[in-house]
């Protein structure tokens, strides 16, 4: 039986009996397992996204994201596994700089005086920690706080500096609304197919992959990856969400595909 | 200054920049950005004022493809006309513009729409893009007619569902509601027509309705949130055949970010606007 093909020349599917050729005709894809089907994917062609692993969501000082930080042994084996196949990854973190300052939604500012429960200008000092180190502006891009969490910072920075991972920066809960870094970086690589994780599930990493879907990427949620501290129902609807659109996988799954 | 900031005084907070802000005092927040004429309306939390000048009902997807029994056949969609033209007319009298927002594709689209979208729409018309996904009995025509090909624009399946059509119609020739396309379930990813007309418009205030509530009316909202708009979702307005913990997530996600209100509490507010 032949294959249905849903697309242009450039970016198209081949739906089979076996499941979803996501390579865009490229004979070697390696076979994932997803909650519904087998796809086929192009690891040169896939980036894995990893969302806001920062200080301030994650620190104890801070959010303290504690089901973010034990998600960061696993995702450290997917990250190498992602290296060694060739794929991409991708470090998308909050920060804002000067300009920002200008065009922050009067909401977004609301929602930081409510957790933050500070009047003082965005930008100032959210705090010191016990060894004295200035936290930073709060997700100031250079800041303590807007850095990479724990073990994920020296991880992240051996990969940059290898050239296997890249870091971009966001300035809304998704990473690809209106026009970002990230808009260009997968236009610029080629990319057809984005794998998600990072924190809020529901709210930055779900925001990113509904916009990347918009925009045409295939969009794959690993679920052992992503984490929030919201209600159930909101990781639920995620799912349901991501299901409708693309895939859920998990790591293991995934680091097989690579393998 | 043009910074965004935080400013205090004991009563009153300041949040954005000189043109889009907000003022929360212990009755509620100000929206209005100084204009002369405001309303206040009653949301599930704070109360809200409003510039009704600078505020649009938009209203997203309420169309045959979505609505009629024949295709999507979505019944919570079509029972909340009633009460949709009821706000509508609500807001033509108080001034707010009425934006009809709905998915609309032509050739071009084809091209760039997402393999995911074409592998959805099979799966559902079981029809390659831009055919005929059937035929359909209408009042006042005798044979059945052609839907058209899915959501494209001029075709039976994209024209607003029964009464609204022609209620839309009178709207739009009377200079108070506008039709606007869209091609992604969000009406702000990428570049469409609802942002410019919303910018050319002078819009900070963006109230929603339509189905469905999780898919195409929270989408848009999101991105309109991103955007620097304010956004209240109008309860009764709002529908889905989705199960109910994406409704949790979307008036969570509404309330955190934005207000969600009823119909009643809008139409009373916007009733006494005063200058």
């Amino acid at each position: 039986m032949s294959a249905l093909k849903f697309g242009n020349e450039f970016n198209f599917w081949l739906k089979s009996e076996k499941g979803t050729d996501l390579t865009r005709g490229v004979a070697d894809g390696k076979p994932l397992k997803t909650g519904k089907e087998e796809v086929l994917i192009n690891p040169k062609r896939s980036a894995l996204v990893i969302i806001d692993m920062q200080n301030y969501f994650l620190h104890e000082k801070c959010c303290n994201g504690k089901l973010g930080r034990e998600m960061i042994p696993t995702m450290i084996e997917t990250v190498k596994a992602c290296r060694k196949a060739g794929m991409p990854v991708v470090w998308c973190n909050m920060g804002f700089h000067k300009a920002d300052l200008k065009t922050i939604p009067p909401s977004y500012l609301y929602s930081s005086y409510r957790r933050d429960k500070t009047i003082e200008v965005f930008g100032e000092s959210i705090g010191q920690l016990e060894d004295g180190t200035d936290m930073g502006g709060k997700l100031a891009k250079g800041s303590w706080n807007a850095q990479l969490y724990g073990p994920l910072k020296e991880l992240a920075d051996e990969g940059i500096a290898a050239g296997t991972d890249v870091w971009l920066w966001k300035n809304r809960y998704s990473g690809l609304t209106g026009s970002q870094p990230l808009n260009l970086w997968l236009e610029e690589n080629d990319i057809t197919t984005t794998f998600f994780g990072g924190v809020n599930t529901d709210i930055c990493v779900w925001g990113t992959m509904a916009d990347a879907y918009y925009l045409g990427y295939d969009i794959v949620l690993v679920k052992d990856l992503a984490a929030t501290g919201n209600p159930d129902f909101t990781t639920q609807t995620a799912y349901f969400a991501t299901e409708m659109r693309g895939w859920t996988t998990d790591s293991e799954s995934l680091e097989a595909a690579l393998a | 200054m043009g910074d965004a900031a935080v400013t205090a005084t004991p009563e009153v907070l300041k949040f954005g920049n000189a043109y889009n802000y907000w003022i929360k005092t212990d009755t509620g927040f100000d929206l209005s950005r100084g204009a002369a004429e405001k309303a206040t309306v009653k949301t599930t939390k704070d109360p809200i004022t409003i510039a009704p000048k600078k505020s649009a009902l938009v209203i997203i997807d309420m169309q045959n493809y979505f609505l009629h029994e024949k295709c999507f056949d979505n019944a919570p969609g079509r029972d909340s006309a009633s009460i949709m033209m009821q706000t509508v007319e609500a807001c033509r009298k108080a001034g707010i513009p009425v934006v009809w927002c709905n998915m609309g594709m032509d050739e071009s689209d084809r091209y760039t729409l997402p393999p995911s979208y074409l592998y959805m729409s099979y799966l559902r018309d079981k029809a390659t893009f831009n055919k005929t996904i059937g035929t359909v009995s209408v009042p006042g025509s005798a044979e059945p007619i052609d839907m058209g090909g899915k959501l494209i624009k001029g075709s039976w399946n994209a024209e607003l569902w029964g009464p609204l059509k022609e209620f839309a119609d009178e709207g739009i020739k009377a200079g108070t509601d506008v039709h606007i396309w869209k091609n992604r379930f969000s009406a702000l990813a990428g570049q469409q027509p609802l942002e410019l007309w919303l910018k050319d418009n002078q819009i900070t205030t963006t109230l929603w309705g339509g189905v469905m509530t999780d898919v195409c009316v929270w989408g848009s909202m999101i991105d309109a949130y991103y955007k620097g708009f304010d956004i209240v979702m109008v309860n009764e307005l709002a529908n889905t055949t989705n199960p109910d913990f994406v409704i949790k997530t979307a008036h969570r996600n509404t309330e955190n970010w934005g207000w969600l209100t009823d119909a009643k509490s809008l139409m009373e507010g916007i009733e006494k606007a005063t200058a």
